[in-house]
């Protein structure tokens, strides 16, 4: 943005209100985990005693330790890291290949595909739980956690698809086309040159499927019925009980599911950052 | 180097024909240049002399050897981009060398071919760096990886 030229006093206006806007959207974004922080460690005794306060007269870490030594929750824990690692996984390879082929081929059927990958965004959740249900119950993948995968990875493809599509549609075909007439195969060439130069939508697509597979709870609620199967958002309704809700342990337990959210996105921050192909081709 | 013979080459896209048999001899060691405004197919053919385009009907040979169904890479045969299509995640010696090290020649494993590198006074930038002058010379001395065969060059005039 070009406020060059303009007053001293003008352009801290500007940057001012540019930063004091920020800051307020940062405000409202991280509020509720300041919130769900803060009372993971406000003592029990003292949480509905002491009013609204920014910060208890007391701090405790016993929540945390009851949460992971006397509660199902790192098994919970466990499951989640396995269903969302590895659906993230799946549906970024999946969509990967699929979305190269969207973006370089024609070939027959391309528009029928891509209309049924449309359409099934198109319904609500809600309802397909019951046919979902049906199918999966003689297979014997309900109460499983391969079971969840699948569904989760089935649901994830389309749009994961699309978000690798329009990846590739943003590298050119020259580069590819250079590396095939270098000696490579169409797969080498989309390997070893076009992959890493798309490293970001992977990275963007891991990440969107990792959290839309750990925070999912409508499908691993009503797939899987026992203890050894749930995950952790199934695991955090446990804490509520019929005439009460442990919020201090529930809050404990939402802080640690928060940590693999962070950690991975810590871990592909940096191939988020765009711009890798600027210069390939003279502009 | 070697020679190519196009004989009735038909390029068409579904009904449209685009090129309409092209009928051509180059010699070993020829410079041949295609002139034609745009849109006339001077880069559809030399696409399909590289492998990047199917061949609808007719024959292509380069050295003697039909090369219609043969892949780029088999085609020994080198193309200089108009955009350059530089690998910009490569320093420009990779860019240069990548050919040679696919082909598994020894310049190739030194990972730079001096003779090549020493018109380009920055090999070892990173190519989305490098400025407009190393790019315009990475990419021709790129395609000299190809052994002895004809290169063909789209370049503006």
């Amino acid at each position: 943005m070009n406020v060059s030229g303009n007053s001293p006093a003008r352009k801290l206006v500007y940057w001012g209100s540019h930063y004091l806007m920020i800051g307020a959207f940062v405000v409202f974004a991280l509020f509720p985990l300041y919130w769900l922080l803060k009372v993971s460690v406000t003592p029990n005794d003292i949480l509905y005693t002491e009013g609204v306060r920014m910060w208890p007269s007391r701090t405790t870490w016993e929540n945390y330790f009851f949460v992971l030594t006397q509660s199902n929750f790192p098994h919970y824990f466990l499951n989640s890291v396995i269903v969302a690692g590895t659906t993230a996984i799946v549906t970024t390879m999946v969509a990967a290949v699929t979305g190269y082929s969207f973006s370089r081929f024609a070939f027959r059927g391309k528009v029928i595909i891509v209309a049924l990958m449309l359409i099934t965004q198109m319904f609500p959740l809600v309802m397909l739980i019951a046919p979902i249900f049906k199918i999966l119950a003689p297979l014997g993948l309900t109460d499983s956690l391969t079971g969840l995968i699948i569904v989760y990875t089935a649901f994830n493809v389309p749009f994961a698809t699309f978000l690798m599509q329009s990846f590739f549609d943003g590298i050119p075909k020259d580069l590819e086309e250079a590396a095939m007439i270098d000696g490579n195969t169409r797969f080498q060439a989309f390997r070893r040159i076009i992959l890493p130069l798309t490293l970001p939508g992977v990275a963007a697509t891991l990440g969107f499927v990792f959290t839309a597979a750990w925070s999912e709870l409508l499908f691993a609620l009503m797939l899987v019925s026992s203890e050894s199967a749930s995950t952790f958002p199934v695991g955090l309704l446990s804490f509520v009980s019929k005439f009460s809700v442990d919020f201090g342990q529930m809050m404990a337990a939402g802080v640690l599911a928060l940590i693999p959210a962070c950690a991975f996105f810590l871990l592909i921050q940096r191939y988020l950052v765009q711009g890798l192909t600027a210069g390939a081709v003279k502009g | 180097m070697a020679s190519i013979e196009i004989s009735n080459a038909v390029k068409s896209y579904g009904a449209v024909d685009v090129l309409h048999g092209i009928d051509l001899d180059i010699q070993d060691g020829e410079f041949i240049v295609l002139v034609g405004p745009s849109g006339c197919g001077k880069s559809t053919l030399l696409r399909m002399i590289a492998g990047l385009e199917d061949i609808t009907s007719g024959a292509i040979s380069i050295g003697g050897t039909v090369v219609n169904e043969l892949q780029p890479k088999d085609r020994d045969i080198a193309m200089v981009f108009q955009s350059y299509a530089l690998y910009p995640h490569m320093s420009v010696a990779e860019n240069m060398s990548y050919a040679l090290t696919l082909r598994k020649t020894a310049a190739g494993k030194n990972h730079r071919c001096h003779h090549q590198c020493r018109r380009n006074p920055w090999p070892d930038l990173p190519s989305r760096t490098a400025a407009k002058g190393p790019f315009g010379r990475a990419a021709p001395t790129r395609c000299h990886g190809a052994r002895h065969c004809p290169q063909t060059t789209g370049l503006p005039v």
